[in-house]
């Protein structure tokens, strides 16, 4: 297993039920940032809708975005952050 | 370089520039004479003078940019002075550009301030954002944003986003010397996020200030032509926990549909086009239309009033979230958000008991036509639910037509 933070932003903070940073534990089939999307959608079906499409929910893998149809490998000790955009002004 | 000429600048710095921009002209490595002479230049045009504008057009006015313009169709209202710092409670009532003009004045008549007192949509957006020398999108709805973007693009304007929401502001560079436009970071505008707005969702008040600040400062940088203009990287700003996050940005995207080279979007008809789908609430045009419901399932503000009065049994649901209910709200009622309702069915069951009719209650009326519709839906699985009506318009309505003194939020 290894363990990954998970760092919730604007409206997926929201959508998660208000957390901002969650640890979460991966098998090493599950290492990689498409398990995690697919995981972090059965954890949180508030945020499925969102965190299943890449066009709507990027993802950084430590403070760098994930490109979209990257897939990308994760390991012990990365940081996943959540940016959906924001729109107030 | 400058869309009006009434303004621009020509020669050296006279004496009244020296003594008012002293501290800026004497930074150790900073702009200089050069640089001020740039920005007395330069002309900025910044759209929205809510909560980020409030900052942003006060800071671009005082450091000199010769040329501002400021966009915004929206009067002041009271609910926007504690975060929209440029308007003053007399104010409130006027038009915010309006509003904006006389502070700049105030703060700096030897600038030119152009108000422009409209929305900013398809048909105004390329002719405003050419004009101009750099963008500053303090807008507030998805829609204007994508519309800001595409105009920046076929216009090779760079522009300066921030935004702010509840505790968290966002700050990038886009469009600037070939680097990633709106579009290729998102896409499409985010599901969650198109329903919101400031009203319904707070704000912080120094929270869209300090993103106006840096946005500033960003513009600042980029008409001095300084380095490391935050085009490559996304601030991401939570209030709360004070965290700067700079998020690395993937380069120009070739699948953008507005910058790359097969770009779809090359006309502001085309970016209509694509914005049908980016509709999203703006904090100020929030008027969403109301749900359907059939009239055997509404009740209007003033035959609720009657029922409270006769003092018939009833059960009242306000369906608002807990921060607007526990805000104000109708002595009685309880309150279960619009998305607990399908959890408590039992409980309204049970608090009905086949004797009380229930009563739904929102802000404005479009989430209790939604709760009312989920509880009829359940009527048959739950026949102890008396019956159930929407309460037409909500506490807005109750407001107007019943209770004055009910407060305006
Ligand atoms: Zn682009």
């Amino acid at each position: 297993m290894i363990s990954i933070q998970v760092l919730f932003f604007a409206s997926a903070r929201e959508a998660a039920g208000d957390i901002s940073k969650k640890c979460i534990e991966l098998t090493p089939d599950e290492a990689n940032t498409s398990s995690l999307r697919r995981l972090l959608a059965l954890e949180y079906p508030g945020l499925a809708s969102m965190v299943k499409d890449e066009e709507n929910l990027t993802l950084a893998l430590n403070e760098e975005y994930v490109t979209r149809g990257q897939v990308l490998a994760l390991k012990d000790g990365d940081t996943i952050a959540l940016i959906p955009p924001i729109s107030g002004g | 370089m400058n869309h009006d000429s009434s303004s621009s600048f020509q020669g050296d710095l006279k004496a009244e520039h020296i003594e008012r921009y002293s501290r800026q002209l004497l930074i150790k490595g900073g702009f200089g004479v050069e640089g001020q002479l740039k920005l007395l230049n330069s002309s900025v045009l910044v759209i929205g003078a809510g909560g980020i504008g409030s900052t942003v057009i006060l800071y671009l006015a005082a450091c000199g940019i010769g040329s501002l313009s400021v966009i915004d169709f929206d009067d002041v209202d009271v609910s926007n002075l504690h975060r929209q710092v440029i308007h003053k409670t007399n104010d409130v009532g006027m038009n915010k550009a309006e509003s904006a003009r006389r502070a700049v004045e105030n703060l700096n008549p030897t600038l030119s301030c152009k108000i422009i007192k409209e929305p900013l949509t398809v048909n105004n957006a390329l002719e405003l954002i050419s004009s101009h020398d750099c963008i500053v999108d303090a807008s507030d709805n998805p829609q204007t944003r994508y519309i800001i973007n595409d105009a920046c693009v076929l216009s090779g304007k760079p522009l300066v986003s921030g935004s702010a929401m509840g505790i968290e502001g966002q700050l990038t560079v886009c469009n600037y010397k070939g680097g990633p436009c709106y579009r290729c970071l998102y896409p499409k505008p985010n599901v969650k996020e198109g329903n919101k707005s400031c009203s319904d969702n707070g704000v912080l008040g120094p929270v869209p200030g300090l993103i106006g600040i840096l946005q500033a400062v960003e513009t600042i940088k980029i008409i001095t032509g300084t380095d490391d203009v935050l085009s490559d990287r996304l601030l991401m700003y939570d209030s709360l926990q004070c965290s700067f996050l700079r998020i690395k940005k993937p380069p120009k995207q070739t699948h953008c549909p507005v910058c790359g080279p097969e770009a779809t979007i090359t006309s502001m008809k085309e970016c209509f086009e694509a914005s049908q789908t980016a509709r999203g609430p703006s904090c100020s045009l929030a008027k969403s239309e109301p749900r359907n419901i059939s009239n055997s399932l509404s009740i209007s503000c003033t035959e609720y009033d009657q029922i409270r009065n006769s003092g018939d049994t009833h059960i009242l649901l306000d369906v608002r979230g807990k921060e607007q209910f526990d805000l104000c709200s109708l002595p009685g009622a309880i309150n279960l958000p619009l998305g607990s309702i399908t959890q408590q069915m039992e409980y309204i069951s049970t608090i009905s008991n086949g004797t009380k009719p229930v009563y739904c209650i929102c802000r404005r009326g479009n989430a209790s036509v939604m709760a009312t519709n989920k509880i009829v839906e359940g009527l048959q699985k739950y026949p102890n639910i008396h019956s159930v009506k929407n309460i037409t318009g909500g506490l807005t309505s109750w407001r107007s037509k019943v209770d004055k003194s009910f407060p305006n939020y």
